[in-house]
């Protein structure tokens, strides 16, 4: 089975199936438009993702090989979270930056499917959270003065549903 | 714990994928996440516009339950406050200005209207709609102004109370570029021209708009002087009634109502609710609206029966519904192979055999009381192989040999999923119900009618039917409800 090597952004190589490789939308037009072919001993550098991040990555492709590539929906209605497989459930049981890093990641890899996956887990933990109980989740700084929480509660009741 | 000094996770996501959560959670959740800080309210600032309205919609159609002026005022300023203040770029805007009881003097009311038609960010809204209260004519004018200037306007909904004003609103001008679709209850501007609009949805109390109209062209040659609708793809017109007396109906006027059909080369829908339709109408639609694709009429009052063959033309119908008609419908000679949707309403004459080349209908609603239904059975054996929505109005004590006979041929259905029994006499539904059972494919039976015992009818049905997995049971004033979840037009 033909591979390829990556390098994380700390110098480590993967020797990757092609496949595998190619559910990243970034790395498949760097192979095909670039002309970086098969088989060549070319190294494909990834900067902005480290070993340990690429490692998981590659273990989520490898799971994944072979998904349907998944289906833009274009509609304004909330999208659902409550289809994360048992797999990715368990996969995704990382500390909070490891989670976050997968996030960009998926984006720079552009890999659909593991980012829907991990930002559907961050919309799981924000649900049904106050924003007090949000901030201590994520560890946000509260900067409003309580006028400004005020302004920002008025205005928020005038924002419904379309 | 205090938050560390490493910050939030969320600062290092750019805006686009922190959009993409947001497009995970709901509104309430939305509402949490913008409290929490700068940033993120800043975040939700952007995206609120794209997604939800800035909205003082009354949860309420009941009179009797809006409020009164004063908090309507009240409601009216904080809007202006807010929409003079805010940095969230909304671009729907409903502003619901009704109120009870009526009072005295709409002064205030107008000067309130004044100060929010002047606020900046009107002017840059995409989607607007005002339900306004009481005759305001004096707004008329100045909302004339302000949607001439709306340059990224697309939609546009005016609401106002019914009156006996037979021309309500005539002050009013609609002249805008970009505007798609309008939409009008108890409205008709002295003029509309927006040339992008391709979509006009209007209901009025107890006039024929459609000749009204169709006068503009016969007066002026075929120009629009006042009202340009010729572009149209999409016309609803419903116009209610205070009485409903089939004699007394609008009746539209002949030559005008046709002439204003004439006009409409570009429809691909078309509703005209509930008035009588001519031998004429009928005439102008199948000679011109040649590009529809829904049609629904109310009340066909033919002089001649072979004026139904004008719809032959419209060989582009995924959607027929036909409220009634005093005269027998054939559909001999019609050819309309994308024909999915067939509505017959309270029409009792039909040329059942004449649907035969039918052969794509997949969801039928018809009235199978003191009509003759031969014909009907025969179809539901051999022609009706992709029928999956079956909506039968059973309302008669006498016809039960002919519901017998109809629920026989059910099972012939192959594709049959859903069957809606619509009926005041209970006991109607049950000589249908027996012969449900050994139809495998049926996973939805709704029964409409009155809701005493419903309960028990209930219990009885989910004893009856224990391989159908979901049974309704729905009150007869939901009807409408159910026929709008199940896509179907025709009122009553």
């Amino acid at each position: 089975m033909p591979t390829i090597k990556l390098q994380s952004s700390d110098g480590e190589i993967f020797d990757t199936d092609v496949q595998i490789a190619k559910c990243s939308g970034t790395i498949k037009t760097m192979l095909e438009d670039l002309g970086m072919d098969e088989g060549d001993d070319e190294v494909v550098p990834l900067p902005n993702v480290n070993s340990a991040i690429l490692r998981k990555v590659l273990q989520w492709a490898t799971f994944h090989k072979d998904d349907p590539i998944p289906v833009e929906d274009d509609d304004s209605k909330e999208k659902r979270t409550d289809d994360i497989s048992s797999w990715d459930a368990d996969f995704l049981k990382v500390d909070q930056g490891t989670l976050f890093e997968l996030i960009l990641a998926a984006n720079y890899l552009d890999i659909k499917g593991l980012l829907d996956v991990t930002c559907k887990t961050v919309a799981n933990m924000i649900k049904g959270k106050t924003p007090e109980e949000i901030r201590k989740t994520f560890n946000i700084k509260n900067d409003f003065t309580p006028a400004e929480e005020e302004q920002v509660r008025k205005e928020n009741e005038w924002c419904e549903e379309k | 714990m205090e938050p560390s000094d490493a910050g939030s996770p969320f600062d290092r996501l750019s805006p686009e994928l922190i959009f993409f959560i947001f497009d995970h959670l709901n509104l309430e959740s939305l509402k949490a996440v913008s409290l929490t800080c700068h940033r993120l309210e800043e975040m939700f600032a952007d995206y609120s516009a794209r997604r939800f309205v800035l909205s003082s919609r009354k949860k309420t159609n009941r009179k009797e339950d809006l409020p009164p002026l004063r908090n309507v005022l009240e409601t009216m300023e904080e809007a202006v406050t807010l929409l003079q203040r805010t940095k969230r770029a909304y671009r729907r805007f409903h502003l619901d200005v009704r109120c009870h009881p009526k009072p005295s003097s709409l002064d205030d009311m107008q000067a309130a209207h004044d100060k929010l038609l002047a606020t900046r960010l009107i002017q840059q809204l995409v989607v607007l709609k005002l339900d306004l209260g009481y005759e305001l004519h004096k707004i008329a004018v100045k909302l004339s102004g302000v949607v001439t200037k709306m340059e990224s306007l697309q939609v546009l909904y005016i609401g106002h109370e019914a009156t006996d004003n037979p021309y309500p609103f005539s002050q009013l001008s609609l002249v805008n570029r970009s505007l798609q679709k309008l939409l009008l209850s108890n409205v008709w501007p002295g003029r509309i021209d927006c040339p992008k609009m391709g979509s006009l949805n209007v209901s009025v109390l107890e006039i024929d708009l459609g000749s009204i109209i169709g006068k503009q062209y016969v007066q002026h040659g075929g120009q629009e002087p006042y009202w340009k609708l010729k572009q149209l793809s999409e016309l609803v017109i419903q116009t209610l009634s205070k009485h409903r007396s089939l004699s007394l109906l609008v009746r539209t006027n002949s030559t005008y109502g046709s002439q204003f059909y004439r006009q409409l080369t570009q429809l691909t829908i078309l509703q005209v609710h509930p008035l009588l339709v001519t031998d004429e109408t009928l005439q102008a639609i199948g000679e011109t609206c040649v590009q529809l694709e829904r049609l629904s009429l109310s009340y066909l009052r033919m002089i001649n029966p072979a004026s139904f063959h004008h719809l032959s033309n419209l060989t582009n119908l995924r959607h027929l519904a036909i409220k009634d008609s005093n005269k027998m419908l054939s559909f001999a000679g019609f050819r309309m192979p994308l024909l999915e949707r067939l509505e017959l309403g309270d029409a009792t004459q039909i040329d059942w055999p004449s649907l035969a080349q039918f052969a794509s209908i997949e969801c039928l609603l018809i009235r199978c009381d003191s009509s003759q239904l031969n014909g009907l059975c025969d179809l539901f054996a051999e022609r009706m192989r992709r029928l999956h929505t079956l909506w039968l109005k059973c309302y008669s004590y006498s016809d039960r040999p002919r519901y017998r006979e109809l629920a026989a041929a059910l099972p012939k259905l192959p594709a049959l999923e859903t069957l809606v029994l619509e009926t005041s006499v209970y006991s109607n539904c049950f000589i249908f119900l027996k012969t449900i059972e050994p139809m495998l494919r049926l996973t939805r039976l709704i029964i409409c009618s009155f809701p005493s015992r419903r309960h028990d009818i209930g219990q009885q049905v989910a004893t009856l039917l224990p391989n159908v997995p979901n049974i309704e049971i729905r009150d007869l004033h939901d009807v409408y409800e159910v026929r709008k979840s199940l896509k179907f037009v025709t009122m009553d």
